[in-house]
């Protein structure tokens, strides 16, 4: 069952004389992990933020859980959507705790102030994603990791069925990433429906049931990682030779072709 | 936090009571509080003089205070304040035009320094997206003071035009900032408006921290950042207007205070907000008793605030930017 129905969807910053989307089709599952795979500048944070319509209008058609898109103000869209952008700029020192409560502001009235009930949910997210001995510390004295895990934490506490994440793994060293990922692997396990973006095709092949490729704002191809990603298609789309190799364990490594640097 | 926050909120009542009844009952003709029941001139005093002269200046830090605190909330930078988005000079600039061209109404002066004050905001705001120079916050602080400079360039050409012996002195006095003179219709007048103000912006002190984040992100928690950020700029920009129609330019106050609250109760504006309105009131009437009492004549308070505002201001910015 799709969670998010896209169809031919187009999408041009005010300013710019070209569409960044270019008539993309995409299904996303329910209650699956779906990577986005694609270069720098394919369109991938173009769609995201069309989805949780910080860019409008479009063209084409977008379908939330079978609601259209732009039936949907964004009251009722915070509700199903919740966001984590790839960077936060937070200049004033608000703590941990102070910063993941904002994240239930969608069920709070627009007068209304957190509840102890909105409290116990954000200690049990911070608790499960092992927070808890940081929710007194000021975000800006975090590192960039514990950062990450904070943002997913306060897009947690919105409840919502499908979270979207721009580059989750971008700027984090190897332990962060793989905490992060496999946070994300957990989320869809309870149920929820995943979207992220990556460069990364290995992160792909790690935790995600479905991956879409895009490149310059179209649909390149759609499916397992097993058979969407192959050394041809990788190569078309990033412009590179690369290698795509099943490990003796089944772990499939896809890395840059050694040979290209030889013709330097 | 929690016991330290309650126990700040009790001394302050403390200090406020303690204050009010100081100036109630010290100044230049000082009252016993003991027999003032019986005397007739010293109620008089009281009732007619002192007590709006203590509710204005309650409401004047109140409303500067919180201003401040709500602006540096919404312009996600720490540094601004109605003086440095040339919100002052704006509203300066409209109260001198209706000292000069519309005399005689309060209620004028009110109307025109709230407009030319929103006028100036709104300017500084679109110079500073305007300015290829430095990063978010000094563009801000870049075309806050090419506005505030415009508009004392005005201020300026109407001290000119201004008739020396009636329209002069009043003009001087308002840019120059006080509480002498003020009496219940003042208060009256200036009232109803900053506390509207001011009670809105006190319910709305949780909502108020999604300002602080990301456009992108503040829409997908299912809040329109553009309509929450005008609401609460426009509240800022009444309580600061309705106040100073009155009290004339009280500098540093705005940006003085919200910098205190954050360095004792942390940023979050559920705290900033109410620690703002108390302290704000608190140190007005202090400030205000300092202007009376301190020379034989009264000294304005603009000059008191401007002066003690910023020392308090480099005492707490030099013990760090709320950074950290």
């Amino acid at each position: 069952m799709s969670r998010i129905l896209i169809k031919n969807l187009r999408y041009r910053y005010p300013v710019s004389k070209t569409d960044v989307l270019k008539g993309m089709s995409l299904t996303i599952p329910e209650g699956k992990v779906t990577a986005i795979l694609g270069p720098n500048g394919s369109g991938k944070s173009t769609l995201f933020k069309v989805l949780i319509k910080v860019l409008s209008p479009y063209e084409g058609d977008i379908y939330v859980g079978g609601n259209d898109l732009r039936d949907l103000d964004i009251d009722a869209l915070s509700k199903i959507i919740s966001w984590v952008p790839q960077e936060e700029d937070l200049l004033f020192p608000y703590t941990v705790l102070e910063y993941v409560l904002l994240g239930r502001t969608p069920h709070l009235g627009f007068f209304n102030m957190p509840s102890r009930k909105d409290m116990e949910i954000v200690h049990e997210v911070l608790m499960q994603l092992r927070l808890s001995g940081i929710v007194h510390r000021k975000i800006p004295t975090l590192s960039g990791g514990e950062k990450k895990l904070v943002s997913i934490a306060r897009a947690l506490v919105q409840e919502t069925d499908i979270i979207i994440l721009d580059e989750p793994t971008a700027h984090l060293d190897m332990g962060n990433k793989a905490r992060v990922l496999g946070i994300i692997k957990g989320m869809a396990e309870s149920g929820k429906t995943i979207i992220f973006s990556t460069h990364d095709p290995n992160e792909a092949f790690l935790i995600a049931n479905n991956v879409a490729i895009v490149n310059d704002g179209k649909l390149i191809s759609e499916g397992p990682p097993g058979t969407v990603i192959t050394e041809e298609l990788l190569e078309k789309v990033y412009g590179v030779k690369v290698t795509v190799q099943r490990a003796d364990n089944g772990q499939v490594l896809v890395g840059i072709h050694p040979n290209i640097f030889k013709s330097l | 936090m929690k016991t330290y926050t309650s126990r700040f909120l009790l001394l302050v009542c403390i200090l406020i009571i303690m204050a009010v009844l100081s100036v109630l009952f010290v100044g230049r003709y000082t009252l016993n509080p003991f027999h003032s029941m019986n005397d007739e001139m010293a109620l008089t005093i009281i009732l007619r003089i002192r007590l709006p002269r203590v509710l204005t200046a309650i409401m004047l830090g109140m409303a500067l205070s919180v201003a401040g605190a709500v602006m540096q909330a919404a312009f996600k930078n720490p540094l601004v304040g109605p003086e440095v988005l040339g919100v002052s000079q704006g509203a300066a600039f409209g109260a001198a035009l209706a000292i000069l061209f519309l005399p005689g109404d309060p209620l004028k002066i009110q109307l025109l320094s709230a407009v030319f004050g929103l006028l100036a905001l709104a300017t500084s705001y679109m110079v500073s997206s305007a300015i290829r120079y430095g990063g978010r916050i000094l563009r801000l602080v870049l075309a806050g003071l090419a506005v505030s400079a415009t508009f004392s360039a005005g201020v300026g050409v109407m001290k000119f035009l201004a008739d020396p012996l009636k329209q002069l002195p009043e003009l001087t006095f308002w840019l120059l900032g006080g509480l002498s003179g003020v009496v219940w219709r003042n208060f009256l007048y200036m009232a109803p408006l900053a506390t509207i103000a001011i009670i809105i912006l006190f319910i709305l002190r949780w909502r108020i921290n999604l300002l602080i984040l990301d456009d992108d992100v503040i829409i997908s928690l299912g809040t329109d950042p553009k309509k929450l950020r005008a609401t609460v700029i426009t509240l800022a920009v009444i309580a600061t207007a309705a106040v100073t129609s009155i009290a004339g330019i009280i500098g540093w106050i705005g940006l003085t205070i919200p910098h205190i609250c954050r360095k004792l109760f942390g940023a979050e504006n559920s705290r900033v907000i109410p620690a703002s309105i108390l302290l704000g009131a608190i140190l007005m009437l202090i400030f205000d008793d300092i202007a009376r009492t301190v020379s034989a004549g009264e000294i304005p308070l603009g000059i008191i605030t401007s002066l003690l505002g910023a020392v308090l201001f480099v005492i707490f910015l030099s013990r760090g930017i709320p950074h950290e």
